[in-house]
């Protein structure tokens, strides 16, 4: 509560000039929005050509009123208005004004003005925070801040739009009503009540449905939610809101059930008069079916409801159990004091939270590689960007000849292969393997002139590397003063040191061994 | 029974290093040591001496453990001027975000804790039973708190009425902010709420849950959050409840001890100690 409020509760004991004045101030702070609303526009729009002229013709404050009263309307049934609901109803308003004064404009001019009639009324261009103003508190001698929302938009979890809804603020500023004391919500209240029964559709059937469905609905979410909280925190739901939750709800649903029931019966009676048209028949039958399934749902819900009271009780026990023995109270408790302390200490304890909370950080540390690296991309975004993607103009471009080894994958593999076959007998001596390498017949002739060359590689590689000896099980071992002069079949000669090969393969090694 | 060796020094070191990089939720980097890591645990589990060593080595980092999990140690720095404190800056960079308020942050923390642990016994319940919680339940929870503390009777209200109090920066606040896109848009509580889940799931303190039909995510709270929340916030129970009774130094003090015991001890010791 805050100093202010204080002053109104007292009441006329100790009224003052200070004291009235200031109440006035406060309680019309809530129409300046409004009130500024055509300087706001005139500012915004002055420069153009064409909507000045709009705008001396159309009666801005009678459409930001329009705008109150059509989110009163369109919210009496669902949680919010979106943005293009309400300027679809304030369209027509709006051509209506300037039909009078018989003036032509484009309907997106005009929707154009009523965006911004909109805009300012959400406060838009301040990130659709409250409107704040400033006033001066004569009885305290101080300066205040009023801060309030005549239109806000409300979390709905779902859809692409965001909806909006008049704050008590909003219908403060619709009333036309001057606060001048606690009293005045409830009064609010009832006037809130008394335009849904001015302006309810009684005649139509099928809306009706409707409504009552969604009003089904959200009463059903109500007793959903406080069936959980009686389920999860029983401390922090009051019995005497749960009774009344139950009698109420339930006096509710069987008012709207006898109602939709007497509906039922007109739709029949409607139904047994109108055989003869086809279509009129089966929208009446569509809507005694739909009337018939919100009868069920009702049921279910008074049922609930019922039930409320019941749930409390089974899960009464947990009212009387003893305080764990952990160091913190409950969460509840602490949220509510958390949110009561001045900001800055939650500030304080916030920074706190969030260095014991969340894990530790990786300090940087001053690099100078990175900072080349920064230094290089800062360089290579200031040079063109063509040089770097220069697309090759096909007929310009000729094929790059890559280098083809003689000695290619297929070839070594028939070595590999003689390899394997000739040695998996006995030990061989090298000029025996390159003597029969040369005399293969059945190859092709490329290969064939090639094949003892890749085969003294394939040795001289597992010469080198004992690793690749191992893997193909090769036991390589050069014989003393033997020599080799061999003539290949292209005409090279093969000269060096004689080498005996064998295998060391489990099978063929034990095989030799033991013979 | 086991004793030091003169390997253990470099082990604990190790242990608190590979800790570290698993607490930043860095799988990539800690993968090959995996390992490592389940020996170094199983030595930190079973040697008393080894688990002293690690936990002074912790404290003179000023770091603090959070929970003990298969993976690693889950690490947090021991206040808020410590040299691995994630300041308010990293932490709106972690979320993308630099206009944060620390106070707002706070409360959204508090209501996400809040919505999934309304009760203390919640705090040591199995994770299992605590069900799932949607933006929905906190958005709830905030509008409760935002009302209740317009509500508080004059009497519990210690505060100057001039003090701004976190609720009113709360309800000062759009619940939805429907320009949420454009650059400049500021925070509102859904903003804000979606942003502090998507970096509770990041770091595994949430799991997120959206195969359900309807188009909203389920959090299901983890034994790690859990842990983490009853570390983390015991300060803020603390402040809290200095608040509440007016300051009062004795409360203080006795507070300030008990703080140091939960922080000197893992969570382990701190129950055996409770238990003697």
């Amino acid at each position: 509560m805050t100093a202010f409020e204080t002053i109104l509760e007292e009441g006329t004991s100790n009224r003052t000039l200070a004291t009235d004045v200031t109440k006035v101030v406060h309680s019309s702070l809530i129409m300046r929005p409004i009130y500024e609303l055509p300087g706001r526009i005139y500012r915004q729009t002055g420069q153009e050509e064409d909507t000045p002229n709009l705008l001396e013709h159309i009666d801005l404050m009678w459409l930001a009123f329009a705008t109150l009263d059509i989110i009163a309307e369109l919210t009496e049934y669902q949680v919010g208005a979106s943005r293009t609901e309400i300027l679809q109803h304030l369209l027509p308003l709006a051509e209506a004004q300037l039909q009078v004064q018989q003036i032509q404009v484009p309907s997106s001019a005009l929707e154009n003005v009523l965006g911004k009639v909109f805009d300012h009324l959400v406060n838009r261009d301040n990130r659709y925070l409250p409107f704040t103003y400033r006033f001066y508190d004569g009885a305290h001698h101080q300066y205040h801040t009023r801060k309030f929302w005549l239109i806000k938009a409300v979390y709905t979890g779902q859809g692409k739009e965001s909806f909006f809804a008049l704050t008590d603020a909003g219908y403060v500023a619709y009333f036309g009503l001057h606060e001048s004391s606690a009293l005045d919500a409830a009064a609010i209240g009832n006037l809130r009540i008394k335009l849904l029964i001015e302006r309810g559709n009684v005649d139509d059937a099928l809306t009706v449905t409707e409504q009552n469905r969604k009003q089904c609905l959200r009463k059903a979410n109500e007793v959903r939610d406080v069936r959980r909280s009686i389920e999860r925190n029983i401390q922090a739901v009051d019995f005497r809101h749960i009774n009344q939750l139950a009698d109420e709800g339930a006096d509710q649903a069987t008012q709207i059930q006898q109602e939709s029931g007497r509906l039922h019966h007109l739709v029949l009676d409607n139904l047994d008069k109108n055989s003869d048209e086809e279509e009129l028949r089966y929208k009446l039958q569509q809507l005694a079916e739909n009337l018939e399934r919100l009868n069920i749902q009702q049921m279910e819900l008074v049922n609930q409801l019922q039930k409320l009271p019941d749930d409390f009780n089974s899960h009464g026990h947990k009212l009387f159990r003893r305080r764990s023995i952990g160091v913190m109270p409950a969460m509840d408790t602490i949220t509510r004091r958390l949110f009561a302390t001045p900001e800055e200490h939650a500030a304080a304890v916030g920074v706190e939270f969030i260095a014991r909370f969340d894990p530790p950080l990786r300090q940087p540390l001053f690099d100078p590689g990175s900072m080349i690296d920064a230094i290089d991309r800062a360089l290579e975004r200031q040079s063109a960007s063509g040089d770097l993607y220069q697309q090759v103009e096909e007929e310009a471009a000729e094929l790059i000849e890559y280098f083809q080894p003689e000695l290619n994958d297929a070839l070594m593999g028939e070595a590999l292969k003689l390899l394997f076959t000739t040695v998996a007998g006995e030990p061989i001596l090298l000029s025996q393997l390159l003597a029969q390498a040369a005399e293969q017949p059945t190859l092709a002739e490329e290969i064939q002139l090639l094949l003892p060359i890749a085969m003294s590689m394939l040795v001289f590689q597992c010469v080198v590397d004992h690793r690749l000896a191992e893997k193909y099980h090769l036991d390589i071992e050069p014989q003393a003063d033997q020599h080799v002069r061999l003539l290949l079949p292209d005409g090279r000669l093969y000269r060096g040191h004689e080498l005996l090969l064998s295998s060391t393969h489990p099978s063929t090694y034990f095989s030799v061994h033991q013979a | 029974m086991t004793y030091l060796d003169e390997d253990s020094f470099p082990q604990a070191n190790r242990l608190i290093y590979l800790s570290l990089i698993y607490s930043n939720g860095n799988k990539r980097a800690l993968s090959p040591y995996s390992e490592e890591m389940t020996e170094l645990l199983q030595k930190f589990r079973s040697s008393e001496p080894f688990q002293k060593l690690v936990e002074s080595g912790l404290k003179a980092m000023e770091l603090q453990i959070l929970t003990i999990t298969n993976e690693g140690l889950r690490l947090s720095a021991r206040n808020a001027t410590s040299f691995f404190a994630t300041t308010l800056t990293d932490y709106g960079k972690m979320l993308a975000r630099t206009d944060n308020k620390a106070a707002d942050l706070l409360c959204v923390h508090c209501a996400i804790a809040t919505a999934l642990f309304p009760n203390e016994t919640d705090l040591d319940a199995p994770v299992e039973d605590l069900g799932v919680v949607m933006v929905d339940d906190i958005i709830q929870v905030l509008r409760r708190f935002a009302d209740q503390e317009q509500k508080l009777a004059p009497d519990d209200d210690i505060f100057d009425p001039q003090v701004r109090t976190a609720a009113q920066r709360i309800r000062e606040l759009p619940e939805e902010n429907p320009d949420s896109k454009r650059s400049g848009a500021g925070a509102s509580w859904l903003a804000l709420i979606n942003r502090v889940l998507e970096h509770l799931v990041s770091t595994d303190y949430l799991l997120a849950f959206d195969d359900h039909q309807e188009e909203t995510i389920e959090y299901r709270p983890t034994p790690a959050y859990q842990a983490a929340l009853r570390q983390a916030a015991v300060y803020a129970f603390h402040s809290f409840r200095n608040v509440a009774t007016g300051q009062d130094p004795q409360l203080k003090e006795t507070s300030s001890t008990e703080q140091q015991q939960a922080q000197t001890l893992s969570p382990q010791l701190a129950e055996q100690t409770e238990e003697n």
